[in-house]
């Protein structure tokens, strides 16, 4: 006699045993996992320009420029390279012993330099240098964020910069968050089931009085003022967060955005996800208060302007501005990869190659070419100052 | 990417990737969609494998089951009425009755939402405790519980009847 569950069971051994032999799936996934890169790093660090007329110029992969000499450089992919559209107004050399300012009154926060060299085909990482801006000092000084002194993740590439540039957070194991001082001290040490790991990162709220930590279960809220870090549970938000699931903080400092899939779309692995909407949390209570339907994640804690009204989002084209209540298109497409609301209103987007100053609506005004300094692949954070 | 990561993905894949393979058709019932399932996660996997490597294969099992769920969830309004083509008993009496029964739970069972099939194949397949089921899944335990219950239900009311005995059935 036979019952129910032993029969389940056996069935789904069946199930499984009836499943084809792999063949070549480390290559297959190879394939498909260096394009999974490829978006990624395109997104974080392409500059795709957009012309007034709303035409994409097609954008650059970054290439790996090591801080140390190639080796030996493997061939890279043909790409196509990226055109500045209009004559581009150059910016200043940039020296560490100053803040460099930027137009519309903006300044260079942080600067990341990986150091990536190519040998015999394989890329191979080595630590992060980063500069970030000192205000006290007026200038910039390197942090002593490397892994010989085990502050990070010889795995991690993720550093969390505080608004004030005095505190950062950095994954230092597996399920371990660690809030560190310019200096390289621990001021503590977070456990936590982190989420960056495929994925969201920490970000820090606009007044830096809070952590908020993307969790496999939901997200975890770190008061810098008690120390404490309270744990909230919507294990809903992990799946649907799409490949460039980013958080980021409305500027009341309560409330967070988390981007939503579109679950109706056609998913593949070499396109972006689709956006359907943000869900918006209270980082008081954990629930979640609202929906915005938009189809695009907001860029960044800045991407919001101060009074609530509108926010930049990251379409596959650009960026544009939105009704930060409806979701409503308000303005035209513009470059990204990265863009901020200027403390008058007006936009400005930037990478490390070029910046561009906009209109309320997305009016292009002015563009700008970043010191040559900035090469490609480093990553520049911009903040008003 | 490092030589020796790069040797190591080679490796992994290698050694389990047919076990992944396993849990995948367990999942799809379809051995094309399980080796898409599959290689979709070896390849996120890939992409952040520097970060991942120490616990490659809980990341890899986790991405297929939730991708499994996304892809479900996708396609709900069909799969919600989707009513399993359960065997008829009496076209099978030449099989052997524990045959015909777990033919009939298999195909049930592939009619069942993505979720419920999840926490089964979990449970069943890779003999997972409640809380081990939930980490995978990203649920709460009592979740699983639930659901769980709510699956075993479904295929008691949809085989229950035609088997010769569901008196162990809980």
């Amino acid at each position: 006699m036979r019952d129910l569950e032993k029969t389940l069971r056996d069935a789904v051994h069946d199930l499984a045993d009836d499943a084809p032999h792999a063949f070549d799936l480390a290559g297959a996934a190879r394939t498909q996992g260096r394009r999974i890169r490829r978006r990624r790093h395109a997104a974080a660090g392409a500059f795709a320009l957009v012309l007034l007329s709303g035409v994409t110029v097609p954008y650059a992969w970054l290439r790996q420029m090591p801080q140390t000499p190639v080796v030996q450089p493997a061939p890279v992919e043909p790409s196509p390279t990226v055109t500045a559209g209009r004559s581009a107004t150059q910016l200043p050399n940039f020296s560490i012993k100053e803040p460099y300012r930027l137009p519309g009154d903006a300044v260079v926060t942080m600067i990341t330099i990986p150091s990536t060299v190519i040998v015999d085909g394989a890329e191979t990482s080595g630590p992060n240098t980063y500069l970030s801006l000192d205000r006290g000092a007026a200038g910039y000084r390197k942090l002593p964020f490397d892994r010989s002194l085990a502050a990070m993740s010889p795995d991690s590439d993720v550093l969390a910069v505080s608004p004030d540039g005095e505190r950062f957070a950095a994954e230092a194991s597996r399920n371990q968050i660690v809030v560190l001082d310019a200096r390289g001290r621990r001021l503590d040490t977070l456990n936590v089931d982190a989420y960056s790991r495929v994925g969201g990162d920490p970000v820090w709220s606009p007044d830096g009085s809070r952590l908020l930590i993307p969790t496999e279960d939901g997200f975890a809220v770190y008061e810098t003022s008690t120390r404490k870090l309270r744990e909230f549970q919507d294990p809903g938000i992990e799946p649907r967060c799409s490949d460039l699931c980013s958080f980021s903080w409305l500027p009341n400092g309560r409330e967070f955005a988390v981007p939503r899939e579109d679950l109706n779309e056609p998913r593949g692995e070499d396109i972006p996800d689709r956006i359907e909407s943000v869900a918006v949390y209270s980082a008081d209570t954990g629930a979640r208060v609202r929906i915005i339907p938009m189809k695009g994640v907001p860029v960044g804690n800045q991407a919001w302007l101060p009074d609530g009204g509108s926010v930049l989002i990251r379409e596959e084209q650009g960026i544009r501005v939105v009704d930060a209540v409806t979701g409503v298109p308000r303005g035209k497409l513009m470059a990204g990869p990265k863009a901020i609301y200027l403390s008058d209103g007006r936009i400005l987007g930037y990478g490390s190659s070029f910046a561009q100053l906009y209109a309320a609506d997305g009016t292009l005004l002015e563009e700008f070419r970043m010191p040559a300094q900035f090469a490609a692949e480093m990553t520049v954070e911009v903040a008003r100052n | 990417m490092k030589q020796s990561l790069e040797d190591e993905f080679t490796a992994f894949v290698a050694e389990r990737g047919q076990a992944l393979l396993r849990i995948a058709h367990a999942l799809t019932g379809d051995r094309e969609s399980a080796q898409d399932l599959v290689q979709g996660a070896l390849a996120k996997a890939y992409a952040r494998w520097p970060r991942i490597h120490s616990d490659a294969e809980a990341y890899v099992r986790k991405i297929i089951y939730n991708d499994r769920a996304s892809a479900w969830r996708r396609s709900a309004r069909r799969n919600e009425v989707f009513v399993a083509d359960v065997p008829d008993r009496a076209a099978e009496r030449h099989h052997d009755q524990d045959v015909t029964d777990r033919l009939a739970v298999r195909d049930a069972l592939l009619s069942l939402p993505a979720r419920q099939r999840a926490v089964l194949v979990l449970r069943y397949l890779e003999d997972r405790s409640v809380d081990e089921t939930a980490e995978a899944l990203g649920c709460r335990p009592g979740t699983v519980a639930s659901q769980a219950s709510r699956a075993l239900a479904k295929l008691r009311d949809m085989v229950g009847d035609r088997m010769t005995s569901v008196g162990g059935a809980r």
